[in-house]
């Protein structure tokens, strides 16, 4: 793989958090079916609970400067413990790489080209990223610079050409929701969009300057929890008490301009700017995956490895959830469950079991 | 099906000779088996064999530990 000494500067892993967060903006329309004119604050709520847990994966990393989480994992749980440990990761981020593909592939068959079979889709899909992990990390961490900035611009530009369509009383009746569905969404936005960013943990390594980590990962998550909140105050406000009803809010709250009959049709924006963030989130989950892969095979260079991992992603993209409404009960109900042990309780229980054993042992290795 | 045969013997053609060459054996190996199951699966795929869905395994694991939502 080029470019796997490169070494990538703090702000660009800032733009790559913003981006790949970005990528599971598809999320918005689910957090609506559930606490419907309240999810701004339950997305508010899910920021507040996944900053500690962030704090905890960035601390992690910097304790064991220049490793990588199986390097981690087999410094904490011992070579074999490590080693299984490392896999239920590897296998959870084969599993998410998979499911984004087949998002796309979705998102695409769904809303603009509806006579195009999925498998084109993730092909060509696969393809491209399959290119820019072949780059190296550097390469997809200059390429969200571009993603990031134009994420930002397209919410901004949206909601200024919005705000005439705006009724702000659409946030009334406020405090409808049970607690449970407030908990169910703070649980859902910590795992799913912000506690992936536990995949990082393999890229960290290849950081200019990792005492900045825990500020450039809280300050990442924190942008993008704030697009996120632009986003739902947005939708709510444009379309009220009809955002229960689509399946994809965003596009639907901006197919709403028109003004003068000239600035119309912008929902396109949204959704390039999904596939852009999409491609960087799938890259870097590509990418992980792969020199997760090689690691632990021990294997020297990951290129060869890129295709074949490629080649069964797209099987698991393709026959993982049948349908849309399936694919939402699984994000409603099981999702945050199943990330749960990969990003709740596993990075924390590292840290604890990193202090309690004092590693890493005094051999020179903090640099 | 003939584009999937195609395509993965495109894959061999470009990257085996490369790692033979270099005597790269461990990464030959893991290759290897990665496009086998690869190329199984996407034979099966192919002619439309109906593959188990992973989400289904996991949605049954949790809805057996009774705990969702």
């Amino acid at each position: 793989m080029n470019g796997i000494n490169e070494k990538i500067k703090a702000s660009q892993l800032t733009f790559l958090i913003i981006s790949f967060i970005q990528g599971s903006v598809l999320l918005i329309s689910l957090v609506d079916d559930i606490t419907k004119q309240d999810s701004w604050m339950s997305m508010v709520s899910g920021f507040v609970v996944s900053v500690p847990f962030i704090l905890s994966y960035a601390f992690l990393a910097k304790r064991f400067p220049g490793k990588n989480l199986i390097e981690i994992n087999d410094i904490i749980y011992g070579n074999t413990i490590g080693k299984i440990v490392s896999i239920f990761y590897l296998l959870f981020f084969l599993l998410l790489l998979a499911f984004n593909f087949g998002d796309i592939a979705d998102f695409f068959n769904g809303y603009i080209m509806p006579e195009t079979p999925k498998m084109v889709f993730i092909v060509v899909f696969a393809l491209i990223c399959a290119f820019a992990v072949k780059r190296g990390i550097a390469a997809i961490a200059k390429a969200s610079l571009l993603t990031a900035i134009f994420t930002i611009a397209a919410v901004i530009f949206t909601t200024i050409l919005l705000i005439g369509e705006m009724d702000f009383s659409n946030f009334q009746p406020m405090f409808e929701s049970s607690a449970k569905e407030y908990l169910q969404v703070s649980h859902i936005m910590f795992c799913l969009p912000f506690g992936e960013i536990i995949a990082l943990l393999m890229i960290t390594q290849h950081m200019k300057n990792d005492k900045k980590l825990p500020r450039t990962m809280v300050w990442g998550t924190g942008i993008s929890a704030l697009i996120f909140l632009a986003i739902v105050v947005r939708d709510t406000a444009v379309l009220g008490a009809s955002i229960t009803i689509f399946s994809e809010t965003s596009y639907q709250a901006v197919r709403m301009i028109d003004i003068g009959e000239f600035l119309t049709r912008i929902e396109l924006l949204v959704a390039l700017n999904y596939t852009a963030s999409l491609f960087i989130k799938i890259c870097v989950l590509y990418f992980v995956t792969v020199t997760g892969v090689s690691q632990l095979v021990r294997a020297k260079s990951s290129t060869p490895l890129i295709l074949s991992l490629g080649s069964i992603v797209i099987v698991l993209a393709m026959v993982s959830f049948g349908s849309t409404i399936y694919r939402n009960e699984w994000g409603y109900k099981y999702a945050a469950l199943f990330a749960t042990p990969f990003t709740a309780i596993l990075p924390p229980l590292s840290l604890l079991i990193a202090k309690i054993r004092k590693l890493p042992n005094t051999g020179g290795v903090r640099q | 099906m003939i584009i999937v045969i195609l395509a993965f013997s495109a894959m061999v053609v470009w990257q085996m000779p490369k790692l033979i060459k270099e005597r790269r054996w461990r990464e030959l190996k893991y290759f290897s088996i990665f496009l086998f199951v690869g190329f199984v699966l996407n034979v099966l795929l192919a002619m439309g064999v109906e593959l188990p869905d992973p989400t289904k395994g996991i949605q049954i694991f949790f809805d057996t530990i009774k705990l969702h939502y």
